[in-house]
């Protein structure tokens, strides 16, 4: 007799699966986004850019973008210990140190597009 | 001193069938799982199987799956945790007998990992830093207690995948201050069931009842392996 | 049934067990060794150990000193030439583990740190934090996978020794895991399967410490020696047992009774905390008589004080310590007394060896707790045990190796094996509807507490000897309810609780013929030394109806028994 633990063992688990399967999911969109990139190089037509398929699935990968990401910051301090002269730093802490220059670097970014 | 209800499931090899047993033990404030289970096999059950023996969380016997938690029964409260209590046998491996699993396959996977001071010549003398030390600290606290092999989604769909405390032990060995075996040792990480079939989970980390990290230790061991490829 | 053939058979996996198989194993590689435990070597007891290993390697210390603590520890009953041969060999070892990767306690020079320990007069007990067992045996245990010739036999039961005109030939084991019976032939084997604590209610060791081997050597005519001896360590924690390492008092941690006073001053002027295990106890049990104890669940009991070394030393030197308190006490040590009781911790009696490790039966070997040396005499000294797993486990396996290397084979007939598979099988599983065996098992622990406890006399223990042949009697009766052949613990349950019903009678035998106090030993009814009549050695043999006595003389070179003062 055995009991395999499986990747939905408890929600945990899940969240862990659903974060390993959004990074599957942003590169296909990735392929997707480049393909629709060649064709508006080739016709310059700005409707293949802008249809509402094409904002629902920047939606989509938006959301498992982001959770991806934050997940990202909230798993690393729990493995990788920061450690400031000698001392190791609380991981929420660095947690929340890390969102906020997530924060801080996209306000960048956008201020930059807009 | 207060009644509580455990649900253990059993399992007969003879018969090859499972089945849950209910059972109702006195237990006070500071009662671990550990003793309810040894309360039953006094004074209830004498056929109820599992293994223990130190009480103190370092031989590393009494892992078990706690409310769906790997867990050491042994350090356990019965007060601290959710009652009804649920007690399985570990996750991933196969149950010799009720609460007992086959950890052969562990036994066998640490033997790969060459667990010994590889050396040329012996040292004469041995000078060593606290600081050199440092590395070795966490994954030399090892006790073998297979809560991380049961943790982990990867060895539970994949059992050539050599596991969290078998990897860990060979990152220990890695960063030996006197040890000189690094190439060999870094070839062992580098086997097709080795670091690269981790995808980091964390779970591992997560249930080790000694703060052991293996999920740092064996991302440690892609980066030497990735940065060794660079050269 | 099978036979399997091996020139050393080893039995049992902890320190010294491995030590043993270790040095039998690169002696000749054409040797073959087994290494037969009744669990996985990393489970062993030895694991447990907390506090150091004792050795002279610091250039401010000599072996002189660390012999002569040893033999004042042991109330002059150790023999001093295997004292001195202990400490010589001490050193190597300890540095041996140091090839092998054990991450020793560094000073600043980056040398191995020692610490102080009870009874020991300078600071030579060497640790890794406060797991050193811990790391002694997964070190020598993954160290004995480099050696092909070592083939392990985890989860095997040895059930009794074949022995044939005083020499060793071979034994009979059961797999746990499928409860199929074998018999072993072999040269040589050596018994290593640590102590007996679980003949105790509060005893700090694990629950596989039941005296199998010092039971099976007894059974087939070998002695066993200074068995009147269990040590009981002053700092356990109430109710449970577990121990409080002695390093605790030796990074300075103090003693409290209820009334805030450091009390080993009126005990131990000099040595205070630090003095000989079996002083502290008594000390503690004194407090506690007198009412001088704080209330609590399991009983009275004394407060240990480390809150004044701060988190620091705390966190990096006593991390077990800090651990165990939290866990299983429910008190926190940086700013909370840590309550602690005397318990059962050490047998430091045993099977029969002389200093080279032979037992007098020809190819049988014994190290560690299960055999006596004695370098422990009456008392042995924290930090001693560790080395002493060590040195004579290396010894052992030596010799025994040599032994195997010289003689041959011996066939053992199928008639032996099948009488201890009749008794066994027949005898025990059979048999239906008996009594469990738990019910003598709670009994036996409650007599050995009670009556032959820390503090003993006469009646007590003619009490406690005849309640023993009693629950030897209604053992009989025993029967297992667990009919399965797969990994049957009520089975080997029975098997164990038969060794202790042995053990404990041959120390409650023991303790009654010594009528003094010495050491770990003390009787209310005589509660002086008495170097007149009793500086021998008491071997226990089993005879038919009660146990017969023989006396040895203490082997006395340089130190002249004197009264011992902490």
């Amino acid at each position: 007799m055995k009991t395999r633990v499986g990747y939905f063992r408890n929600a945990r688990y899940t969240f862990k699966f659903i974060r390993e399967l959004s990074s599957f999911i942003i590169a296909l969109y990735s392929i997707y986004l480049l393909t629709l990139l060649y064709y508006y190089h080739m016709t310059l037509s700005d409707a293949i850019l802008a249809g509402p398929l094409q904002m629902v699935l920047a939606i989509i990968a938006l959301v498992f973008a982001l959770i991806h990401s934050i997940s990202w910051l909230y798993l690393m301090p729990r493995i990788v210990k920061v450690k400031v002269g000698g001392k190791e730093l609380n991981i929420n802490l660095v947690f929340g140190l890390l969102i906020l220059i997530f924060l801080i670097i996209t306000t960048i970014i956008l201020v930059i597009l807009i | 001193m207060t009644e509580a209800k455990i649900f253990v499931r059993r399992y007969d090899p003879e018969t090859k069938k499972s089945w849950i047993s209910e059972y109702n033990v006195p237990v006070e404030g500071d009662t671990m799982v550990l003793d309810a289970l040894v309360y039953i096999k006094n004074k209830i059950d004498r056929t109820l199987t599992f293994r223990y023996s130190c009480r103190m969380a370092i031989c590393g016997s009494c892992g078990m799956v706690i409310n769906g938690r790997p867990m050491l029964a042994c350090q356990t409260k019965v007060a601290e945790i959710r009652t009804p209590i649920v007690v399985e046998p570990l996750y991933n491996f196969d149950v010799i007998k009720d609460l007992v699993v086959d950890m052969d396959v562990f036994m066998h996977y640490l033997k790969e990992m060459k667990p010994y001071i590889i050396r040329k010549e012996e040292p004469k003398e041995i000078i060593v830093k606290s600081e050199q030390q440092e590395p070795i600290i966490n994954p030399s606290a090892c006790i073998n207690c297979m809560l991380c092999y049961a943790a982990c989604p990867v060895f539970g769909y994949d059992q050539t995948f050599k596991g969290p405390a078998a990897l860990s032990l060979l990152y220990r060995y890695l960063m030996d201050p006197i040890d000189q075996g690094r190439e060999e040792r870094l070839k062992i990480a580098n086997d097709k069931d080795a670091v690269w079939k981790c995808s980091f989970w964390g779970e591992c980390s997560n249930a080790c009842p000694k703060n052991v990290d293996p999920a740092f230790n064996i991302q440690r061991m892609k980066l030497m392996l990735g940065l060794s490829s660079l050269k | 049934m099978d036979k399997i053939r091996a020139d050393v058979i080893v039995i049992g996996a902890g320190a010294a067990g491995l030590r043993a198989a270790i040095e039998a194993a690169s002696m000749n590689q054409k040797l073959k060794i087994a290494l037969i435990s009744k669990v996985y070597p990393m489970r062993s007891h030895t694991v447990s150990a907390e506090g150091g290993a004792a050795a002279v390697i610091k250039e401010y210390d000599n072996l002189e000193s660390h012999a002569y603590d040893t033999v004042k520890g042991s109330d002059f009953l150790a023999d001093q030439d295997a004292v001195e041969a202990f400490v010589s060999r001490a050193p190597m070892e300890l540095k041996n583990l140091e090839k092998w990767g054990l991450p020793w306690a560094r000073d600043e020079q980056g040398r191995m740190a020692a610490r102080a320990f009870g009874g020991m007069s300078v600071k030579r007990t060497f640790f890794a934090a406060d797991k050193t067992g811990f790391y002694i045996l997964h070190t020598l245990f993954q160290r004995s996978i480099l050696y092909e010739n070592i083939e392990r036999f985890d989860e095997w039961f040895v059930t009794s020794l074949i022995v044939e005109n005083n020499r060793f030939k071979g034994l009979t084991a059961i797999d746990i895991k499928n409860g199929t019976f074998h018999y072993f032939e072999g040269k040589a084997a050596i018994i290593c399967t640590g102590g007996i604590g679980q003949l105790y209610k509060t005893t700090s060791n694990g629950a596989i410490n039941t005296g199998d081997g010092m039971a099976l050597a007894y059974r087939v005519g070998a002695p066993l020696k200074d068995m009147e001896f269990v040590q009981f360590h002053p700092t356990g924690l109430p109710g449970k047992g577990l121990l409080i390492t002695e390093a605790a008092r030796g990074e300075g941690g103090y003693l409290l009774n209820n009334q805030n006073e450091r009390f080993m001053k009126r005990y131990a002027p000099e040595k205070l905390e630090l003095a000989a295990r079996d002083v502290v106890s008594r000390a503690i049990f004194n407090e506690i008589k007198e009412g001088r104890g704080f209330k609590g669940k399991y009983g009275d009991y004394i407060g240990l004080d480390i809150r004044h070394l701060g988190k620091d030393v705390i966190d990096k030197k006593l991390p077990t310590v800090k651990e165990m308190a939290e866990k299983y006490a429910g008190v926190n040590p940086y700013n909370e007394l840590i309550p602690v009781r005397p318990t059962m911790h050490y047998m430091m009696g045993g099977v029969h060896t002389n200093k080279e490790a032979e037992t007098p039966i020809a190819g049988l070997y014994a190290a560690g707790e299960a055999a006596c040396v004695s370098i422990n005499g009456a008392n042995r000294l924290g930090s001693n045990s560790l080395t002493e797993c060590l040195v004579f486990g290396s010894i052992a396996g030596y010799n025994a190796a040599r032994f195997a290397l010289e003689h041959d084979y011996l066939e053992v007939s199928k008639e032996e094996v099948t009488r201890e598979e009749n008794r066994i099988f027949d005898g025990l599983i059979k048999k239906e509807n008996g009594i469990p065996p738990s019910d003598i098992l709670y009994e036996l622990k409650d007599i050995m507490e009670e009556k032959v406890g820390i503090l003993r006399n006469g009646k007590d223990l003619e009490e406690a000897l005849s309640s023993i042949m009693k629950l030897k009697e209604r053992f009989k009766q025993v029967s297992v309810t667990d009919k399965s052949k797969t990994y049957n613990t009520d089975f080997i349950q029975i098997l164990e609780l038969d060794f202790m019903l042995d053990v404990a009678e041959t120390i409650t035998y023991a303790a009654l013929k010594r009528k003094e106090s010495r050491g770990a030993h003390y009787r209310v009814d005589f509660p002086k030394r008495d170097d007149e009549h009793f500086l021998v050695h008491q071997l226990v043999y089993k005879s038919e109806y009660e146990p017969r006595i023989e006396l040895l003389p203490v082997v006395i070179t340089k130190w002249k028994p004197t009264e011992r003062k902490y």
